[in-house]
């Protein structure tokens, strides 16, 4: 009643304009700010906001009291470091960065005495965004800032690329969180299960006289190992360790222990210092807040027996990349997880097809499964069909025994095809699969075509057998994969006819940016104005990084690996290269927030989006983006002359 | 007529905390006999969801014939030239009652407001809310440690640390108020009270550590 003389929010205003920015606030803006806040109560030690209370749906402004928000889910100060809190005092808000990006927190916010907190709907933080251009400049500062923290985040712990906290660039060290318990290895059995026992710990790391390790025990291994044989509890426990553990220095980024838990299977993993046992690190460390088992999924899928199975374990990996997502953790490192997952359940189901067509009898073959196209990159999104081929040789064999091996081959790939297919991985619509007799060649064969592209190839040739150029081996014999990889960066190196042909191509597709540097959505189609971000977003800086990492024979296959190959060649200034890759990331980025976070797509909608539905910052990086990739395209036509 | 029957039987008494939509009510009055002394001013806060809506709230003065004792005007600051401009009772009162709807009615020594707005909402032919819960009862029986030496309102304020800008003045106070009551309901969570009706239970037994 009575709105606009409503003295509540009369004292409501003048208590915020205290505090930045809503001291700089139009009046107008902040007094319909203050029409839309409601006022909660926190107690002391109570949880405000946490990465699992889902995509953040409102703005916190501290009225009274105090909030710290800490990198983990633990009670404070158990062990982490303190430097990674924030602490937020009247006034202060959060958190800008997870609304603006619409996805979850990834810190832990917990009221730290009792404390009042104004809050605001996220749609309504949205439309003040939009309303309000200081507070649109105060938020985009905010996220600057949060840019800037991202690119010093292999020097500052407690960095994400958009989040505030939780870093996968941060080092192992700040993930470990006690001591590393360790014995010598003639130590008997039945000491070290119950030193594990009475410590209440699932690890035992066996070092030598220098403290190196040699081993590791855990407690799933007392099962198959001690007690299901009944071993004398005497035996020496370097003679029941997993020998030589997958061991990673205390500087490695926590991105790398995950990959290498994913693609090993393993839940522990042994941290060093100089060689020296520093601590270990448990897949339970490494994804406290994720609740999703990286381990179990990876052995969902080696335990996998049939191809339902499979499918079953694919779902685990989608579930996985969507936590990952929502969590705000990087584009970057949500598609090489997701990547690397999906190398595991490919090989899998190579190595059950493999079997059944008794490939390993036919001692004379040797056969490579290459991944093509974004498989290839590393840089699969949900939406992605399969693109695969078949390279093999068959030793000392004549044309019939090559025919032979072939009509084997085409067999197992049709299997595998539609393995994969049922793993929800959708046919290629244009047949560029291992099935087609046309991709499963010999290397001959697969020189002969190369050289036909890079030799003699028309610009429309090129067009069509771009994807091939991103071949990367998946399973069989890999080393094959590998002579061809050298032979053809043998040829396309310093070919420029090739590479004007590979650019002229590459050109075609213009990033989407008007004169005055609006949008230019599609005006006509199925999706009228909106963009489509893979074809004129993503492709565009696929294709440069591509004829660069061709031209100067960069064995790199994924675009930000490329690029920054290139750069490291001198092919590219260093910091257009890092802009690039943020460019790429960021489009990435957002195909995978609306493949994974929006239900009900329309088909066909994977990769599109209304820039007018985007928000202010992100229709401003994205134009930042798409301007990045133009640069990068005409950076490329002047290289080569065009 | 449901909302008559629960006006009658006590509102909503499974219904869940969190859920509960609360009209946090402050009068300003002449004096303190109920019986006696003039309402001068209502206003009221709405909480729901636990939270307060600060863009809804109801705050009047009601128009005096002849203005309040001079000793009484120092208390809550409604000078008689206010007093004597305020909006007559009966439109007041109706939209405070529009105002209230079917929110469950909440005060700080709700039986003073009570009786005060009963005798002013009937004189105006309005039928006056029911099922108060009074904060002085429910706060020493949510924290009986701390009830022990807090009677008063500034008491229970100052035990949650909110700060009360404007007291006595009844939108100021029906704020302050209703954030005593955030408090009191997180403290009621914690303690696993879950609805409407274990929180009256507390409430009655809080009757007897309030003398």
């Amino acid at each position: 009643m009575a709105n606009a003389a409503n003295p509540l929010l009369r004292s409501t205003v003048d208590e915020l304009a205290e505090h930045t920015p809503f001291d700089a606030l139009e009046p107008a803006a902040l007094r319909r700010l203050a029409g839309r806040l409601r006022l909660g109560y926190y107690a002391a030690s109570q949880v405000v906001l946490a990465p699992d209370s889902g995509v953040a749906d409102r703005l916190y402004i501290v009225k009274q009291g105090r909030v710290r928000g800490c990198a983990s889910d633990a009670a404070p100060g158990a062990g982490r470091p303190p430097a990674a809190d924030v602490v937020l005092d009247p006034g202060e808000c959060f958190s800008i960065g997870a609304l603006v990006g619409r996805r979850a927190t990834s810190v832990t916010y917990r009221a730290e005495r009792d404390s009042f907190c104004w809050e605001l709907p996220a749609a309504d933080f949205h439309a003040l965004v939009e309303e309000s251009a200081r507070f649109r400049a105060f938020c985009m500062g905010h996220m600057a800032d949060l840019v800037a923290q991202s690119r010093r985040a292999r020097r500052v712990e407690a960095v994400a690329a958009l989040g505030e906290g939780v870093s996968m660039l941060a080092p192992l060290r700040s993930a470990v969180a006690r001591p590393a318990v360790s014995c010598a290895p003639d130590t008997p059995v039945g000491e070290v299960v119950r030193a594990m026992h009475e410590g209440r710990i699932g690890s035992m790391v066996v070092v030598d006289a220098a403290q190196v390790p040699v081993g590791i025990f855990t407690t799933i291994d007392v099962l198959g190992r001690v007690t299901l044989p009944q071993a004398a509890m005497d035996t020496p426990i370097g003679r029941l360790m997993t020998p030589d553990p997958v061991r990673l220095e205390e500087e490695t980024p926590l991105v790398e222990a995950a990959l290498a838990m994913a693609r090993g299977g393993i839940r522990h993993m042994v941290v060093t210092r100089d060689g020296r046992l520093a601590g270990v690190i448990s897949e339970r460390d490494l994804f406290a807040l994720q609740r999703m088992s990286l381990a179990r999924a990876t052995e969902r899928v080696r335990a996998a027996r049939s191809v339902a199975q499979l499918a079953e374990a694919a779902g685990d990996v989608r579930l996985i990349s969507r936590h990952l997502l929502a969590q705000g953790v990087h584009a970057e490192h949500v598609t090489q997880m997701t990547s690397a997952l999906n190398d595991g359940l490919s090989q899998r189901l190579l190595e059950l097809a493999a079997a059944r067509h008794a490939l390993a009898e036919q001692a004379r073959l040797r056969w490579c499964w290459l991944a093509l196209g974004s498989e290839g990159r590393l840089e699969q999104t949900l939406a992605t069909d399969q693109d695969n081929a078949l390279l093999f040789t068959v030793e000392g064999g004549d044309a019939e025994a090559v025919a032979a091996a072939r009509a084997t081959l085409l067999a197992f790939a049709a299997e595998v095809n539609e393995g994969l297919a049922a793993c929800g991985f959708p046919l290629c619509v244009g047949e560029i699969m291992a099935r087609n007799p046309r991709w499963c060649l010999t290397l001959d064969e697969w020189r002969a075509a190369f050289d036909g592209w890079i030799c003699n190839g028309n610009s429309q040739e090129l067009l069509h057998a771009a994807i091939f150029f991103d071949f990367r081996p998946i399973a069989g014999d890999v080393s094959i994969a590998g002579t061809l990889r050298e032979e053809v960066l043998a040829k396309t190196r310093g070919r420029p006819a090739f590479s004007r042909l590979m650019i002229e191509n590459a050109s075609g597709v213009r990033p989407p940016l008007g004169l005055l540097d609006g949008f230019v959505a599609d005006r006509a189609g199925r999706f009228p104005g909106t963009l489509d971000l893979k074809s004129v977003g993503a492709r565009p800086l696929v294709d440069a990084a591509r004829v660069l990492a061709l031209a100067h024979a960069l064995p790199p296959t994924g675009t930000a690996a490329r690029l920054r190959a290139a750069a490291e060649a001198g092919a590219l200034p260093p910091d257009e290269a890092a802009a690039a890759v943020d460019a790429f990331h960021y489009i990435q980025g957002l195909r995978l927030r609306r493949q994974h976070l929006e239900r009900d797509l329309a088909p066909g909608a994977e990769n599109r989006i209304d820039p007018d539905r985007l928000n202010e910052v992100d229709r401003r990086v994205l134009k930042a983006a798409f301007r990045q990739a133009a640069l990068l395209q005409q950076r490329v036509r002047m290289d080569f002359g065009l | 007529m449901r909302n008559v029957l629960a006006r009658f039987f006590g509102a909503g008494e499974a219904i869940a905390l969190r859920a509960a939509r609360w009209a946090v009510v402050d009068c300003e009055t002449s004096g303190l006999d109920p019986a006696r002394d003039r309402l001068l001013a209502v206003a009221a806060v709405r909480v729901e969801g636990g939270k307060i809506v600060l863009g809804e709230s109801f705050s009047d003065l009601v128009r005096q014939e002849s203005p309040s004792d001079p000793s009484n005007i120092l208390v809550h600051g409604i000078g008689g030239e206010a007093q004597r401009s305020g909006r007559p009772a009966a439109e007041a009162l109706r939209d405070f009652a529009a105002f209230l709807g079917d929110a469950l009615p909440v005060a700080f020594h709700a039986p003073f407001d009570e009786a005060i707005l009963r005798r002013a909402m009937r004189a105006a032919g309005l039928r006056p809310p029911r099922g108060w819960l009074d904060l002085a009862r429910l706060a020493p029986a949510l924290l009986p440690g701390a009830g022990h030496a807090r009677r008063t309102l500034d008491d229970w304020l100052g035990h949650f640390g909110i700060v009360n800008l404007a007291r006595h003045d009844a939108l100021g106070d029906a704020y302050a108020t209703a954030q005593l009551l955030l408090a009191l309901l997180a403290e009621a969570e914690r303690q696993n009270t879950g609805t409407v009706g274990t929180l009256r239970r507390l409430e009655r037994a809080g009757r007897w550590l309030v003398r």
